[in-house]
């Protein structure tokens, strides 16, 4: 046996050895602590899954073409699982409307309005002068996920005026069981100071255990960073209750890097952030990208088996598959595409290039070239 | 699938604490982070789709919740190195509470081994509780962590290469004290 097996050995004998810790409390004292949160969390509960729909007709009309194209496209796909005859027929419908739609994006284009994407509108590369960004965040219902969602709206009105409207445009638009929590609270963007000034209504509190302080700050990030802005600044002289952080004036809203994986329900499917730690290389971010969490709806959106290797040539990524992975399915690979390229710009990248795959398409993209990484991701048009 | 709080206290309880124990290494935060788990289980049940066993699941949200734990370390931690400029080594804090006393009385080798779980990754200390500590197989651990078997291995030999290296350190330092 060599040496080197032999230490390794000797360690996993010590790692077997290694003394067991036991609770020191007993069953009836969990039970009862558990249930007392459970009862404890149960008008939030009720409130949480309360539907509430308040469509707009003047929103609901100017809800045109992009919206369309992300919830039908991304509507009822199986990434990275199999694909059932029925749905391959959903599909070629799907696609149809798609191009369809596609091509009156195109013709909006040289009207001056939006400029979508590689043909497909998935993504927001970027906008003219006549629109702006509006980047919003949801999570999962169980509050583990940011979801970003990014609303495409006419520039005549300030961001401000959006933002304080946000609820209405979430809860028409994104049809997940997600609490709102910024309930109340009014936003004003400071933009030359790289802050957000948040304005919270009377006895405003988030210190429910450490899940929603959490997603507070990670929603606030998602919303806010991708202006440049650096702080959420609490108007108020309390501060808010921060839960185990104590009570805090503000927040730092520094970039993270961040992996996207795909949340999938009965009605949505939706790109979702994963932060990442700022020692995360690129390439083990695409790895965590081959991994689910199917226990909340959130799946791969890089085929697990597909081996890479990356090499970065300034702003550029360039991605080498050492594989031949068959994607058969054209919105899988949209899928895995439009992830990559987000994942590849919380990097710092402007440009990925995809080599060594079979084709010059994954799915609706063109890799022969490389791919400028889009302005924002779950985008919805307002007007 | 509904699951009931009996079912998964009798069957799983000790080995719940047992990992989350050895994830976050103090036990007011593990029974804190078992709680969490429970009342996620105990939520979701009815979501339970029965596609994996009860204990991967199980297991699964625990290292989730464990994930989220070390995400709220590391913010606490970037807010205090905001205020203490500790450099590009900040996020190496040397670990000055005492060993817990199930530990202290073990041998000096093994108490080392307990310090120098924490320089792995978050991955390669999962595998290496689960693997070694707790005794699941491959495939189990492979399933908790939602890891292809191949992944596990080769987390488990990066883990186990580091844990060889600070060993190695040690002797070359001719020491034995806690710390790396």
């Amino acid at each position: 046996m060599d040496s080197n097996q032999q230490k390794y050995d000797e360690i996993t004998e010590q790692l077997s050895q290694f003394p067991t810790f036991t609770d020191r409390r007993d069953k009836e004292t969990i039970r009862q602590q558990i249930f007392a949160q459970m009862k404890q969390d149960e008008p939030t509960k009720q409130y949480k899954h309360r539907k509430r729909w308040i469509p707009l007709a003047s929103t609901l009309l100017a809800t045109t073409v992009l919206v369309f194209i992300s919830f039908l496209y991304y509507s009822n796909t199986d990434v990275l699982k199999e694909n059932s005859t029925q749905q391959d027929a959903m599909v070629t419908e799907e696609e149809t409307l798609i191009e369809k739609s596609a091509d009156q994006e195109n013709g909006a284009q040289s009207n001056g309005n939006l400029e979508p994407s590689n043909q497909m509108g998935m993504f927001v590369q970027q906008t003219n002068e006549q629109s702006i960004v509006i980047h919003g965040a949801t999570s999962d219902p169980q509050l583990q996920f940011v979801i970003p969602v990014s609303f495409i709206a006419p520039n005549d009105k300030s961001k401000e005026m959006y933002y304080n409207q946000l609820e209405t445009y979430i809860q028409e638009h994104v049809p997940l069981r997600s609490n709102y929590l910024f309930k109340g609270i009014s936003f004003k963007l400071d933009e030359g100071n790289k802050k957000v000034i948040l304005e919270l209504p009377k006895d405003f509190s988030i210190s429910e255990g450490s899940t929603v302080p959490n997603m507070f700050e990670d929603q606030l990030r998602s919303m806010f960073s991708p202006y440049g802005i650096e702080k959420a600044v609490f108007n108020n002289n309390e501060g808010i209750d921060f839960g185990q952080f104590g009570t805090i004036h503000e927040l730092a809203l520094n970039k993270t890097k961040t992996a996207y994986k795909l949340y999938s329900d009965e009605q949505n499917n939706l790109l979702v952030e994963v932060p990442l730690d700022e020692y995360t290389t690129i390439e083990e971010a695409l790895a965590e990208m081959q991994i689910g969490e199917e226990d909340y709806n959130v799946f791969p959106t890089v085929p697990g088996e597909m081996e890479f290797s990356v090499v970065t040539q300034g702003e550029q990524l360039d991605i080498s598959l050492d594989n031949e992975v068959t994607i058969e399915d054209s919105r899988t690979g949209t899928i895995m595409v439009e992830a990559i390229l987000m994942t590849a710009k919380s990097f710092g990248y402007n440009f990925v290039k995809i080599n060594n795959i079979s084709g010059d398409r994954v799915g609706y993209y063109d890799v022969s070239e490389p791919l400028r990484v889009p302005d924002a991701v779950n985008p919805i048009m307002l007007h | 699938m509904k699951v009931a709080f009996d079912e998964i206290y009798d069957q799983y309880h000790q080995d719940l604490y047992q990992f989350i124990f050895y994830m976050v290494k103090d036990k007011q935060i593990t029974e804190d982070l078992v709680q969490e788990v429970y009342l996620k289980v105990l939520k979701s049940s009815e979501r339970f789709r029965g596609d994996s066993s009860i204990k991967t699941w199980l297991f699964s949200i625990a290292r989730h919740v464990s994930l989220d734990h070390f995400r709220r370390k590391k913010r606490t931690r970037d807010r205090i190195a905001e205020y203490f400029d500790w450099g590009e080594k900040s996020h190496i804090i040397k670990d000055e509470r005492p060993l817990p006393e199930e530990m202290a009385i073990k041998s000096e080798e093994i108490k080392n081994l307990y310090t120098y779980l924490d320089s792995c990754t978050v991955d390669q200390k999962s595998v290496l509780i689960l693997r070694y500590i707790q005794s699941f197989s491959i495939q189990e651990t492979a399933a908790i962590l939602n890891f292809t078997v191949s992944k596990v291995k080769t987390t488990q030999h990066r883990g186990l290469k580091l844990l060889k290296k600070h060993i190695i350190e040690e002797q070359e330092k001719g020491g034995g004290s806690n710390g790396f």
